[in-house]
């Protein structure tokens, strides 16, 4: 790799070298050949292939394959971007496919013609399985290509190796807290009657750009009637609101996220009662996580504090959640529900937010940090919300 | 999308493709943010995560479906998108068949789908199943005819002329940026999209201003994602900013050159911006995609520049950044009148240019155009 070259790269080759060789293990139980991973430029869902070779998919989707024995080839849908493609991935043999399903099957075909099983991974979105995903004209070409090859979903195996973050992981993501931060300075900065849902983001969004984000997400919680976050629009923050914000940046592939809430106009003892155990809820969390809980028993210890109070209640459609794994994608395990039976191991990084609905208001007050479990407990990697501002 | 209009481009639907193509129900799918297709036309669903499907029998309900992992959702939904029902599932099969069924069918039902081919195979198999009797058809071409010839007709085409007067305005703002010295890219995107969405850009809980750069001496054939590298100070720079406005997308791409670049080098420019002036030229109703790209080529070779074009010269752009028809060579679909078009132009000079001459790499240049009768109309014009 020359100079030039490591210049765009996120992680050393070794780095890489490491991931792919824990995930190798990792399918060895699926007994398969090889596994095809599927990137979509929805970043949403381009994590898979991102993790494993460092490529985005900035425009169309692409295709990594990886035999469980030799050398990996990605296959990328715009033509315009093998250049770059071959810069920022470690993998030596890349191909353009303007016609993913019509080209990828003859590229693959020759790798495939002593596979029996082949396991499918990546393009997972909100409850829909790798194996689901695979878009039917791919899935269709894959089998007339090889007709005898059996197809298993291994969406699982590869997410269970990223949930534990490896060093060099845990550095980008601490980069990507302090960004989380950069966010909030701007949201206590821009915050007040008056400003747009629209203008507030437009603001956050620019701070964090600016510091150095590639790429962000931002949802918003505000007002009567408002329980879960959404994405902005065009309606003015008002007296009476609680406005909770999530703000979520990403560098080099990595998301951090934290949640930050202020109230709109005063409201006297409502809102330091709110405010109380928001972050009472958030303090209790960070305490009760630690390596070996189940992510059921950190709820119920949070769901036990919020029951006290007369305004709130954990119970959204009967599921309590209080965070989730946050990293190389958005929203990803181990989840913090009450549902869960997951078991906390050090390594993993989560957004800690509990989600406290008011039923009185129809609305929600969440506070969170992003938070890296350790040895012992956790590590905050944002700057702790301290007390809910009136603005 | 208002009512109205949501009722106009329904009925002209179910006029001019499902009783023109005898199908019974349409079906419309995405399930890419950036290119929510049929289903944003259709029913104004910005496509916020998981998949969208807009369902058009032809009598009865239009129905919106749509991945749902928390009731809460479906208020984000009701909030974007119109439709005379709202259902969150994960297996639309049995409320499609109950659809058709309702709607007095054929004795052998007839589905046209667009934007099958990359359904979720799930999704896919689902309707199959439990619409076991009908038959399914890909319809796209149908649509996407239907949609370039009503883009006048049911509100998209001012949309789409506000879009390319954002593109306009943030490319200026890169433009301004470059000249007075900001560096590194990554900067002048944050300045060109704040801009944007200033002027009313669509935004949604992630960037929705598309922006691809590329700077360097020579410039490289490829746009990348805006880096932090600082790049030299003699380079040129050349970025490519795509908003959207109520749904309708428009690009606008420009190569700019630092104030006291060599004469040679903005005399090639220029000569770059006149070829590609002259490919914009070629889009008139009745030219195929094919052609186009033909004449593109020898119109390039002609002024000394080789199209360093390594997939379509162009496409179709509005509710999608890249939609039928391509501009690419052996392509026999025709242009129509009020096509909207993006042409992408990359020129690379041929032979290096006179020894000592200053080579700039590849200029790129993107314009937003609707085909015309007597002439193409560019909406992104700016120097």
């Amino acid at each position: 790799m020359n100079a030039a070259v490591s210049a765009v790269r996120p992680f050393p080759d070794a780095e890489y070298e490491a991931r792919l060789a824990r995930v190798r293990q990792a399918l060895e139980p699926l007994a398969i050949d090889a596994v095809l991973v599927l990137g979509m430029r929805n970043w949403y869902r381009d994590h898979a292939i991102r993790y494993l070779c460092g490529y985005d998919s900035p425009a169309s989707p692409s295709l990594l394959f990886i035999p469980l024995k030799g050398d990996p080839l990605l296959i990328i849908g715009d033509g315009y971007d093998l250049e770059r493609a071959r810069a920022v991935s470690w993998v030596s043999e890349v191909h353009a496919a303007r016609d993913l399903a019509g080209q990828a099957p003859a590229l693959l075909r020759p790798r495939l013609s002593s596979a029996r099983r082949l396991g499918v991974a990546g393009g997972e979105c909100m409850g829909f399985t790798a194996m689901e995903v695979l878009p039917r004209d791919l899935l269709e070409a894959m089998r007339q290509a090889a007709p005898a090859l059996e197809l298993i979903d291994a969406g699982g195996a590869l997410q269970s190796v990223r949930m534990i973050r490896s060093p060099a992981e845990i550095e980008m993501l601490r980069q990507a807290g302090k960004l989380a931060d950069v966010g909030a300075r701007a949201y206590f900065a821009t915050a007040r009657a008056g400003v747009s849902e629209r203008d507030l983001w437009s603001e956050i969004w620019y701070a964090m750009q600016s510091a150095g984000a590639d790429d962000l997400h931002i949802s918003f919680c505000r007002g009567p009637g408002s329980f879960w976050p959404h994405p902005p629009a065009d309606d003015v923050l008002a007296g009476g609101d609680i406005v909770s914000v999530e703000l979520s940046p990403r560098i080099n592939g990595y998301f951090s996220q934290a949640n930050r809430m202020c109230f709109v106009g005063g409201n006297g003892r409502e809102w330091a009662d709110l405010a109380r155990l928001s972050l009472g809820a958030l303090e209790l969390a960070k305490s009760l996580l630690k390596p070996g809980m189940k992510a059921k028993d950190v709820v119920a210890g949070v769901s036990a504090l919020v029951a006290q109070s007369p305004l709130a209640t954990m119970d959204m459609g009967g599921v309590h959640r209080i965070g989730h794994g946050c990293g190389i994608a958005l929203d990803e395990g181990p989840f913090l529900t009450s549902a869960s039976a997951a078991e906390l191991r050090p390594g993993m990084t989560m957004a800690l937010h509990p989600m406290i609905y008011l039923p009185y208001r129809h609305s929600l007050v969440m506070v969170g940090d992003y938070v890296r479990i350790s040895e012992t407990g956790v590590e905050v990697l944002t700057e702790p919300q301290t007390a809910v501002p009136v603005v | 999308m208002e009512e109205r209009v949501f009722r106009s481009r329904i009925d002209a639907l179910r006029r001019e493709v499902l009783d023109a193509s005898d199908l019974d129900m349409l079906i419309a799918y995405s399930d890419d943010i950036l290119s929510p297709g049929a289903v944003r036309y259709l029913t104004d669903f910005d496509m916020y995560a998981m998949y969208g499907l807009a369902i058009v029998p032809r009598r009865g309900d239009v129905v919106l479906a749509f991945g749902l992992h928390h009731s809460a959702y479906l208020i984000r939904v009701r909030q974007s998108a119109i439709a005379d029902h709202y259902a969150g599932t994960y297996h639309p099969g049995e409320l499609c068949a109950a659809l058709l069924a309702e709607s007095r069918p054929q004795a052998a039902p007839r589905v046209g789908v667009v934007g099958g081919a990359h359904m979720f195979n799930s999704i896919h198999a689902d309707l199959h199943a439990k619409m076991a009797g009908a038959s399914f058809v890909a319809v796209d071409g149908e649509f996407w005819n239907h949609y370039h010839a009503s883009l006048g007709a049911h509100g998209a085409e001012p949309n789409l002329r506000r879009s390319a007067t954002i593109a306009v305005q943030a490319v200026a703002h890169a433009r301004s940026a470059f000249e007075s010295g900001q560096r590194p890219a990554a900067h002048i995107a944050a300045g060109a999209t704040l801009a944007a969405r200033r002027l009313g850009a669509d935004i949604m809980n992630r960037e929705l201003v598309q922006v691809r750069c590329a700077s360097g001496r020579p410039l490289p054939a490829g746009l990348s994602p805006p880096g932090r590298s600082p790049f030299a100070g003699d380079a040129a720079f050349a970025i490519e900013i795509a908003p959207s406005y109520a749904g309708m997308r428009s690009v606008c791409g420009r190569t700019l050159l630092r104030e006291g670049a060599p004469a040679s080098a903005a005399a090639e420019l220029n000569r770059a911006v006149q070829v590609h002036a002259a490919i914009l030229d070629l889009l008139r109703p009745g030219v195929s995609c094919g052609q186009v790209a033909a004449q593109a080529e020898r119109l390039a070779r002609a002024a000394g520049f080789g199209l360093a074009q390594t997939d379509e010269l162009g496409n179709g752009i509005g509710v999608d950044l890249r939609q039928a028809p391509y501009i690419l060579a052996g392509e026999a679909a025709p242009l129509a009148a009020g096509m909207a078009l993006v042409v992408r132009t990359r020129l690379r000079r041929l032979n290096g240019g006179a020894e000592g001459s200053t080579d700039l790499g590849t200029i790129h240049r993107a314009d937003t155009v609707l085909a015309g009768g007597s002439a193409p109309e560019v909406l992104t014009v700016c120097s």
